[in-house]
């Protein structure tokens, strides 16, 4: 079970794909303008994370080494269109505020990334942990992200205002904002990791 | 050795087509998969993309409670307008009116949404997209511009200054938006009167004329009526004065009794981007007129001088006169294009050089009047520098 947990929070601080291992910047820079959107885009990822990894976990040993990322883009692919599809068809608002985002999660480096070095090699049961680790990792990214711009972009939290729009900084809507929260983002990280690995000294 | 060799290959061959094959068998089941989401999904995307463009419809038509598409049976582009979709809104079973989504140029371009009732008055109109300058071409789509064509009837007149009032400093834009909301209107009400028995309308539809250059043929049959032509040898007519205008062809007009009746000259040279007009002198040294053969100016601007209004100025004009442009030149002869100041002084220069070169030519080679220039013919429009 412990082994499940650090497999779980591996991905949230300590390996956090936008944070620390840095890849898959570009959707999450673009489509952090509101919270809704993280949300979506966090969950959306998620969702093609999970399903790829698990999949091509069960059938490794059925998969060639030698076409594997071909069989690969396969997967993420057609798991990243049903969502696509889904998305059009039950959240339209969505799906049109995430414009191309959601088809690029099949270049998403963070899903190629795990589905190679961790998927292809392990069993579906810590598959599925890293994936999910891996998931929400992204997801609170940008979440936490979202909220920072939309709360000093737009003046909103989840559409609700809370900020008068005279004191809202347009900056933050724009895309050198998203640069500098993710900044941010990337020395609380560096912070919260410092305290858990002395934590973990400690012991 | 040999044998070990073709062992070796057709192993090679065997693992190529054992990869492709299971390469495609996940393709395969990839797609089966996907072919099942979509067909789980397509209606209801479908379904919601039709109730996305029926709530913006019902905006326009808030009575309606359906709308029937009829793009598909709609009436073509009248000149540069195109009408890209078009619905009747019915409210029960019988039809109350139309919208139709019209795009055309205007500063930039533009797509409207127009609505027609029974009566052939304009209910209400809505921008979709305008492309045209922020706080000037953009103020068609506001109020109080806008407001004034609700209640007016498609035969109105829509013309700016008489039953439309223009935006100070955004006329081009007011003119072109009042074009496509008359067209867009009119085409309404007839479709209306043809199909569902509404009022029927006077007049005939608003003719937004397309402005098309001339081919050679046709322009010197124009200038040179009932005249034969034959091409002059490249040297005959050739620009002497300046050299950013290229006289490149040049045409001598016969009459039926075998006498010169002109010279047409094609003159190639810059205005706002650049033109090719082609220059009819006659022998007693005025212009037979002008005819534009192409021009890749700006569309409501410069592009104005494919216009009969424009170029049919210039006929019976005399070579020697001075070919100036006002207001930059105050006495000037001729009158800007409204907005296209740049593209008729390029055009009264070429102008004025073929007309020149041309009557030297006549005169010399088929005893043509001499004009009686100025002490300086060669004062040519100065062309600011563009930005």
């Amino acid at each position: 079970m412990k082994k499940y947990l650090s497999l779980f929070t591996n991905g949230l601080i300590k390996e956090n794909p936008l944070l620390a291992l840095m890849i898959g910047l570009c959707s999450s820079l673009a489509v952090t303008t509101s919270i809704a959107n993280g949300i979506g885009m966090g969950l959306a990822m998620t969702f093609v994370l999970l399903m790829s990894e698990i999949i091509i976990s069960l059938f490794r040993k059925l998969i060639p080494d030698s076409i594997r990322i071909p069989v690969f883009i396969i997967v993420i692919a057609s798991f990243t269109t049903i969502v696509d599809l889904c998305m059009k068809a039950f959240t339209p608002e969505l799906s049109k505020a995430m414009g191309v985002f959601i088809p690029l999660i099949v270049v998403n480096c963070i899903i190629m990334g795990r589905v190679e070095s961790f998927a292809s090699k392990r069993g579906i049961d810590e598959v599925i942990f890293d994936a999910l680790g891996m998931g929400v990792g992204y997801t609170w990214v940008l979440v936490g992200i979202s909220f920072v711009r939309e709360l000093l972009g737009a003046g909103t939290v989840l559409g609700f205002r809370l900020l008068p729009e005279t004191v809202s900084i347009g900056f933050f809507s724009q895309a050198p904002g998203g640069f500098f929260v993710f900044g941010l983002f990337i020395s609380l990280n560096a912070v919260l990791k410092s305290v858990f690995l002395k934590k973990g000294a400690a012991k | 050795m040999g044998e070990a060799r073709e062992e070796g290959e057709g192993r090679k061959m065997k693992t190529m087509f054992k990869l492709s094959l299971t390469l495609a068998a996940y393709a395969v089941v990839a797609c089966v998969g996907l072919a099942f989401v979509y067909n789980a999904t397509a209606p209801i995307i479908e379904a919601s993309a039709a109730n996305e463009v029926k709530g913006a419809l019902k905006v326009l038509f808030p009575e309606a409670s359906d709308f029937t598409d009829v793009s598909s049976e709609f009436g073509g582009p009248s000149g540069s307008i195109g009408f890209d979709r078009a619905f009747v809104a019915v409210s029960g079973d019988a039809p109350i009116g139309m919208i139709v989504q019209a795009t055309g140029p205007t500063y930039k371009s533009s797509t409207l949404l127009v609505a027609v009732n029974m009566n052939r008055t304009v209910t209400k109109v809505q921008f979709t997209a305008n492309t045209d300058t922020p706080g000037l071409g953009t103020k068609t789509a506001e109020s109080p511009f806008i407001d004034q064509f609700f209640g007016k009837k498609t035969d109105d007149e829509f013309k700016t200054g008489a039953d439309v009032t223009a935006i100070s400093g955004a006329t081009i834009s007011s003119k072109a938006v009042a074009a496509i909301i008359k067209a867009a209107a009119w085409q309404a009400g007839d479709y209306l009167a043809k199909n569902h028995g509404a009022a029927a309308g006077s007049g005939s539809a608003p003719v937004v004329a397309e402005l098309a250059p001339f081919t050679l043929e046709a322009g010197l049959a124009e200038l040179f009526p009932e005249c034969s032509f034959e091409q002059l040898p490249s040297d005959a007519i050739a620009n002497s004065v300046e050299r950013s205008v290229v006289l490149s062809e040049a045409w001598l007009a016969r009459s039926s009794d075998g006498s010169a009746a002109g010279v047409g000259i094609v003159a190639k040279g810059q205005t706002y981007k650049a033109s090719t007009l082609l220059v009819g002198v006659l022998p007693d040294a005025t212009l037979a007129g002008l005819r534009v053969l192409a021009t890749t100016d700006s569309a409501n601007y410069g592009k104005e001088m494919l216009s009969p209004d424009f170029y049919s100025l210039f006929a019976g004009k005399s070579v020697a006169d001075a070919y100036l442009v006002k207001p930059s030149v105050p006495e000037g002869d001729i009158d800007s294009i409204s907005g296209a100041t740049i593209s008729t002084q390029g055009v009264a220069n070429m102008l004025k050089i073929a007309a020149y070169e041309g009557s030297r030519y006549l005169r010399s080679a088929h005893g043509g009047k001499a004009a009686s220039f100025a002490e300086d013919p060669f004062i040519l429009n100065v062309i600011p520098e563009q930005e």
